[in-house]
């Protein structure tokens, strides 16, 4: 293990760890454009440029490795001079039209040259007229824009493995495309907007929707499959604007044994790293329909409609668990969180004294192309299934298929949604149950059948977690704030539950404290983890 | 000096294996593959003190050293026949008129690395040379000197020519080792350096035409017989200087290593043409910096060169008269470079572009205060910050010019035209 010196800090780092990458895992910024933590340095920007002692010239900190006994420096006038050199040269042909351009706000070129650039420059020529290239329906290139780090071709390079992006003529007229009439493949395109430093890649999703520095940018997880990647979600008031991916956990990286340096490429990644920086394109574009709330007035009792207020339909429903007794059949979809599925799950067994639930079916997640090299997509179309299988394993209720919960010909059939289009199959056979309750955040063609309906919350207005295909425990937060009449579904469960028996299971911290306590696989869970995710199998120290 | 690489090239169909090998050709190849050890090959190079002449001037025997004994598998021998630098055209002499003096050169040195494979990247245009190369190849191919078995031992060296697509930039090593791959040639950070990673991911050398070409007179010779010629102990053998420009008798010349620059103007070159002033010299290819009338006593060689505040490069010297305007030229230099750059990093790819406009401006009447100095700003600012050495090619042939012609640089600024008088 090496110990380097960088800034008179003495930083002990693992084997064939860079300059770059062990400053900035202490705390030390050096600036640079063309470095990312997922594929090999290119040493393209130059403009992180450090004086390490006993060589002549800067050298790149992304591309030295860290040697023993290595003195860097990072702030002396050489170093200043040479940024400042850089960001000038950048910027000769850069159209500096920030006021226009979506990145502004998030921008490391912005931020750079107002932390190292010169306040001036003395470039009087005209600057180069580039036209907009489409690489994809869902992303625009803006050569005039770019800085030419080659972050999204190694990305298609190392990381999708499909090289659907090049570097084409040369110099200063180089720019990024893909091959002649061809364009890039839906699947993982998204990612590049992310990693672009500079607001050269633009997803059509976001270009031109809203200013970045008016967002508020909330930790979440991505509702859309089982893989359960950390996301950003970017909303203002009750608006969803964009998702991004979210960077789990940088430091792995740094300490993984089994990176090459002197491979051209390294060969190894960490699943886990790549899920953390990616997200798929159906995450990404996808989310307005686990978003769209289009069911807002209230409840619904077909029953009574003059009589659809909160109070009456909640009294309706208890009054009609209660005569059904244990011929309720009940029906979970997988977008449910982990505390919903518990209420559920305790509304069923405790007082129907029911041992079966039914399951709606997601599609499975495929992969969008086999050619990928990244493949992040897990399971089915829905975050929860292990969620619900490990909660129901532990208060031993049956999975069983939503056919057979039908065929059971229960009195009232109870769905917790959401619903979308899985259970549009059904509105025919369901025609003789006396009593369907459905509970979700919009409107289907199913719940149009439903004798009560009562509106939720969409994955982004509520608290929660979620258990993803892998076991790991995963916090989902409100985004954005509910509008019109619709409640908490935890509320609505909870409520029933006290209307009916007096149990008070609480709010989403009361109910995942218990969980914690009370079922195996949430024990040992470090509450503070679970914005980042943690693996239950390591943390519960044994397998499952 | 009795010429060593280009003795007889003229007339006697040296590209022909008949007349090499009845002028004792290939006796090294065979006398280093039956009778000497890698070590005495090694030895006898380092003994001789002989430079890599493809410009950067690297101790030959320290550079083969460097590949890792230990290394399992495969290495190989490059050799950097891209002669692209404006002024440069030594090379393509050899490659055209002597081509089994490389082949042999690359023989020998192919052993000492243990590289079974070679290549020769040439530069595209050099059509006439690839297929002199081609069927130079065949022919040793046929005599047994190259293939499996050679010389009928159980050793194996062949060579491949591979020729370039036309990018000057495949002349730097790691772009050519690219170029090779199959990939566009982009020079590569280093390290790790091509002796440890180099062509597909196997410890490579990379040598430029000459160096490889004086190999066999080395082995024939002795390591201490070349080493006595020049300037010794580090400047030592013949060198083939490629004169152009406002010269007489333009062409290549092989001389001992450290032959004055005025000698070999004003002597060997026939002198100024039309009895003209000279202006300036450009001593080593585009890039080095320039050398006024008063300097041209130097002797041509690595050391003092570099004493003098330039560079023996390639040995290229651009005689330049009288009529040259500086700032056309290093603008026409640096137009090149600018088109030349790969566009990976910054300051190269932003620098020469930038560099190249402020000359325009002032060649044609529009420079303003403060131009030469921008000039020498941007020039300073790419200097050693970049990936390869082209940027600091660029600037260091920037400052040259700037630091022995401010004067006419300010002229044009001020008269707001050019002064010189041009036909």
């Amino acid at each position: 293990m090496p110990t380097v010196e960088i800034d008179g800090k003495k930083i002990t780092v693992g084997q064939g760890v860079t300059v770059l990458e062990a400053a900035r895992a202490n705390g030390i910024e050096i600036p640079h454009f063309c470095y990312h933590e997922s594929f090999k340095s290119g040493g393209l920007c130059r403009m992180c440029l450090v004086e390490i002692e006993k060589m002549p010239k800067l050298q790149t900190s992304c591309t030295t490795v860290a040697t023993e006994g290595m003195v860097v420096k990072t702030t002396t006038d050489r170093v200043k001079q040479a940024r400042s050199a850089i960001l000038e040269f950048i910027l000769t042909n850069h159209p500096l039209d920030c006021p226009d351009c979506d990145q502004a706000g998030e921008c490391v070129l912005q931020e750079y040259s107002h932390k190292y650039g010169p306040d001036k420059s003395d470039f009087r020529e005209p600057k180069q007229l580039r036209e907009h290239i489409q690489l994809s329906e869902h992303i625009a290139y803006d050569p005039e824009r770019c800085i030419m780090c080659e972050r999204c071709v190694r990305y298609y390079r190392d990381i999708v493995g499909t090289e659907e992006l090049a570097v084409m003529e040369r110099g200063a007229h180089s720019e990024i495309t893909t091959f002649p009439g061809r364009q890039l493949d839906y699947g993982y395109i998204g990612n590049i907007a992310d990693i672009c430093p500079v607001g050269a890649l633009t997803t059509k999703d976001f270009r031109f929707k809203e200013r970045v520095y008016n967002l508020r940018a909330t930790e979440t997880i991505c509702p859309l499959c089982e893989a359960g990647c950390t996301i950003y979600v970017d909303a203002k008031k009750y608006t969803v604007y964009r998702v991004r991916s979210r960077s789990k956990n940088l430091t792995s990286i740094h300490t993984n044994p089994n990176r090459n340096v002197t491979a051209l490429y390294p060969k190894v990644f960490i699943d886990a790293i790549l899920r953390s920086s990616f997200i798929c394109d159906d995450g990404r574009l996808g989310y307005k329909k686990a978003l769209e709330n289009s069911s807002l007035s209230g409840p619904v009792n077909r029953y009574e409609p003059e009589n659809s207020t909160w109070s009456a339909s909640i009294a309706l429903v208890v009054q009609r668990i209660k005569q059904a007794g244990s011929k309720v059949g009940g029906i979970l979809s997988p977008f449910a969180t982990n505390e919903e599925v518990y209420a559920f799950l305790y509304l069923i067994k405790s007082i129907t004294a029911h041992n079966s639930v039914g399951i709606m079916q997601f599609p499975e997640a495929k992969e969008f192309r086999e050619s990928t090299k990244l493949k992040l997509r897990k399971g089915v179309q829905a975050p929860n299934l292990k969620g619900i299988e490990q909660i129901a394993g532990a208060l031993g209720i049956k999975i069983v298929p939503v056919d057979e919960v039908i065929a059971s010909k229960p009195e009232l059939l109870y769905v917790l949604g959401p619903v979308f289009d899985r259970m549009d199959g059904y509105t025919e056979k369901i025609k003789d149950i006396q009593c369907i309750v459905v509970q979700d955040f919009k409107a289907s063609a199913f719940s149009e059948k439903a004798h009560v309906f009562m509106p939720g919350l969409s994955f982004a207005q509520k608290d929660g977690t979620y258990t993803n295909k892998d076991g790991q425990v995963q916090r989902i937060r409100i985004v954005v704030d509910s509008k019109g009449n619709a409640k908490n579904d935890l509320d609505i469960l909870t409520d029933i539950i006290y209307n009916i028996s007096g149990k008070k299971l609480g709010s989403f911290d009361n109910i995942l404290a218990l969980l914690v306590k009370e079922i195996a696989f949430f024990n040992n869970i470090d509450m503070n983890s679970l914005t980042t995710g943690i693996n239950l199998r390591k943390a519960a120290g044994r397998l499952w | 000096m009795e010429q060593i690489l280009l003795k007889n090239v003229e007339g006697t169909k040296l590209a022909d294996i008949k007349n090499y090998t009845a002028a004792g050709g290939y006796e090294s190849a065979k006398k280093a593959i039956t009778s000497m050890t890698i070590a005495q090959i090694i030895d006898e190079v380092k003994k001789s003190g002989l430079r890599g002449r493809g410009g950067a001037g690297f101790p030959a025997g320290m550079k083969w050293d460097f590949v890792p004994k230990d290394f399992k598998g495969p290495r190989h021998l490059c050799c950097n026949a891209d002669e692209g630098e404006p002024g440069t055209f030594k090379d393509r002499e050899l490659l055209e008129k002597n081509p089994h003096l490389l082949i042999e050169g690359m023989i020998i040195a192919s052993y000492a690395i243990g590289a079974e494979l070679s290549f020769i990247y040439i530069r595209g245009e050099f059509v006439k040379a690839a297929n002199t190369l081609e069927a130079a190849i065949a022919q040793a191919r046929k005599q047994g000197f190259l293939g499996e078995k050679i010389f009928g031992t159980d050793k194996k060296v062949d060579i491949v020519v591979h020729r370039g697509a036309g990018a000057y930039i495949c002349g730097e090593e790691t772009a050519l080792i690219e170029s090779i791959e199959g990939e566009r040639g982009n020079p590569r950070v280093r390290p790790p350096f091509p002796a440890v990673v180099g062509v597909f991911g196997k410890p490579t050398v990379v040598n430029n035409v000459e160096t490889l070409a004086a190999v066999p007179s080395i082995i024939k010779n002795s390591g201490q017989w070349y080493a006595a010629i020049g300037v010794p102990p580090k400047n030592t053998g013949s060198k083939l200087y490629a004169v152009s420009g406002h010269v007489n008798k333009p062409g290549v010349y092989e001389l001992p290593m450290g032959t004055s620059l005025k000698d070999l103007i004003y002597n060997y070159a026939g002198g100024i043409k039309n009895d003209k002033q000279l202006k300036g010299v450009i001593p080593g290819g585009s890039s080095t910096p320039v050398l006024l009338p008063e300097e041209i006593g130097v002797s041509m060689d690595f050391d003092s060169l570099a004493k003098a505040g330039s560079m023996l490069g390639s040995a290229a010297v651009i005689v330049m008269d009288e009529d040259v305007c500086t700032v056309e030229e290093s603008l026409r230099l640096s137009e090149f470079y600018a088109h030349e750059s790969c566009g990976q990093c910054t300051p190269c790819r932003e620098g020469t572009v930038w560099m190249t406009k402020i000359l325009d401006r002032i060649e044609h009447g529009q420079g303003v205060q403060g131009d030469v100095e921008l000039l020498e700003r941007v020039s300073a600012n790419i200097m050693g910050n970049t990936l390869c050495p082209l940027g600091d090619a660029a600037a260091m042939m920037m400052l040259g010019f700037l630091k022995k012609f401010k004067a006419e640089f300010a002229q044009h600024i001020q008269m707001k035209k050019c002064p010189i008088n041009k036909k």
